[in-house]
């Protein structure tokens, strides 16, 4: 009784480990925008993501990601001030996110980024 | 001395022959990009023939020039400093007030700008229709003679070739190399898009922008192009100038429209404390309203951050 008591204990606890690996967005993401480019995503678990286009860095910001959601800061948007966004991100199968908006100070960014479906680069 | 004088001239019939063999046996461009560099190196495009893009656009400084302003035909100057002709492909606009939207367009302009190449197009098109060599190109590459449309082509095919993405910093960045950059210029980059609110401008995969902006280097005096509003007739536009890339700034001194500024530091010292240098800005953007108040281990970081945007295979091709 007592070993099969730790045994679904066990289960539980790995079979929930495993789906807070899958929700993990750090790693690097491919996207199509709506507007045209494809583009390339970094997550780093230092708190920074990186956007790349055709190969090269195309801004730097900061965020955070914590219980499906994404606090983003980016530096530019066309005007003098500093851009936040709240995300909910989707996880849709094991190698694909979509960014929902919740709100976004950078309206071009909310209009790329909303709906948007990420797929994860795999090394 | 009548065998001296045959002896000459076999010597002189072999070097013209000779020559005339070599010049005939010049390869024809393989495609658009080719044909367009060759065409960008060759006077043939100038008024008096002494004069190509590259006579400004220098390859050795990343296609800039290292004059504040360029001389052009018969010595007579430009009134622009020369813009690198690297990193367009994501330019919006092309010259410091954005007088062209494509680098098709772009490349008409220099041509027949009498203070640069000073050559109306109709000649430009006809010296290369009655030259055999860009004649048979043109109608190799295009299918059809040279035209306004072809030479547009051809040279912005080659001005897109001419994108660098190997620097120190895409070496960091991209590939996810710590060891390829300095502290310092990561330092440098922390505060580029931060406190000292270059970012602001310069983002994107150029660090460029399709903008204009006035940063205070028009105050209708001594500083009197007004950049875009010549062009638009808007006063909003009073001394904005498209913002330019940054990518191998560090090859293209002197800076800004009108290369006032020798050095990055200079450039740099200018964006801290603006009205240290020009008191009487007219329009000038808000985002240089208040000095930066950099330090001095700031401003060594941000250049370092800027030295670390030159293209590797560029840098080893100056030396």
């Amino acid at each position: 009784m007592k070993l099969t008591f730790c045994f679904l204990i066990s289960i539980l606890f790995f079979s929930c480990r495993q789906s807070n690996n899958d929700h993990n967005i750090y790693g690097k993401w491919s996207l199509k925008f709506k507007s045209g480019p494809l583009a390339e995503v970094r997550f780093r678990n230092n708190g920074t993501h990186d956007y790349y286009v055709d190969g090269k860095l195309f801004s730097s910001g900061k965020s955070t990601f914590k219980n499906d959601t994404l606090r983003s800061y980016d530096p530019i948007c066309g005007g003098n001030g500093e851009y936040y966004g709240t995300y909910t991100i989707d996880f849709l199968g094991g190698d694909s996110i979509r960014f929902k908006a919740i709100e976004d100070s950078c309206e071009p960014r909310r209009i790329d980024m909303d709906g948007t479906v990420l797929h994860r680069i795999k090394k | 001395m009548k065998i001296y004088f045959i002896v000459t001239l076999l010597i002189a019939g072999v070097v013209v022959l000779s020559n005339s063999f070599c010049s005939n046996a010049n390869a024809l461009p393989k495609d658009d990009i080719a044909l367009g560099k060759q065409l960008f190196f060759d006077t043939i495009l100038s008024s008096n023939k002494k004069i190509s893009c590259a006579s400004c656009h220098k390859p050795e400084f990343a296609f800039a020039d290292t004059s504040a302003v360029s001389p052009g035909v018969f010595g007579r100057m430009g009134v622009r400093n020369t813009p690198s002709a690297m990193n367009l492909n994501s330019a919006a606009f092309f010259f410091w007030d954005g007088r062209a939207t494509t680098l098709e367009a772009q490349a008409m302009f220099p041509i027949t700008n009498p203070l640069e190449m000073n050559l109306p197009i109709d000649s430009a098109i006809e010296r290369l229709t009655k030259n055999e060599f860009y004649n048979t190109a043109f109608q190799q590459i295009f299918g059809e003679k040279p035209s306004v449309k072809t030479l547009g082509k051809a040279l912005a095919a080659f001005q897109h070739s001419m994108e660098t993405s190997d620097s120190p910093f895409d070496e960091w960045k991209t590939n996810d190399s710590e060891s390829a950059v300095s502290e310092s210029v990561k330092r440098g980059f922390e505060l580029f898009n931060g406190d000292a609110k270059c970012v602001k401008c310069h983002f994107g995969t150029d660090f460029s922008n399709t903008e204009f902006r006035n940063i205070g280097l028009f105050n209708g005096k001594n500083l009197n192009d007004s950049g875009r509003a010549a062009l638009t007739k808007n006063t909003a536009d009073l001394g904005m100038f498209k913002i330019g890339p940054l990518r191998n700034i560090a090859l293209t001194a002197p800076y800004m429209h009108n290369g006032m500024f020798k050095t990055l530091r200079e450039v740099i010292d200018y964006y801290d404390q603006p009205d240290k240098v020009v008191g009487d800005p007219v329009n000038r953007d808000t985002l240089l309203a208040k000095p930066l108040n950099l330090s001095e281990q700031d401003k060594q970081d941000i250049e370092n951050f800027l030295r670390s945007l030159t293209s590797v295979s560029l840098e080893k091709k100056k030396l």
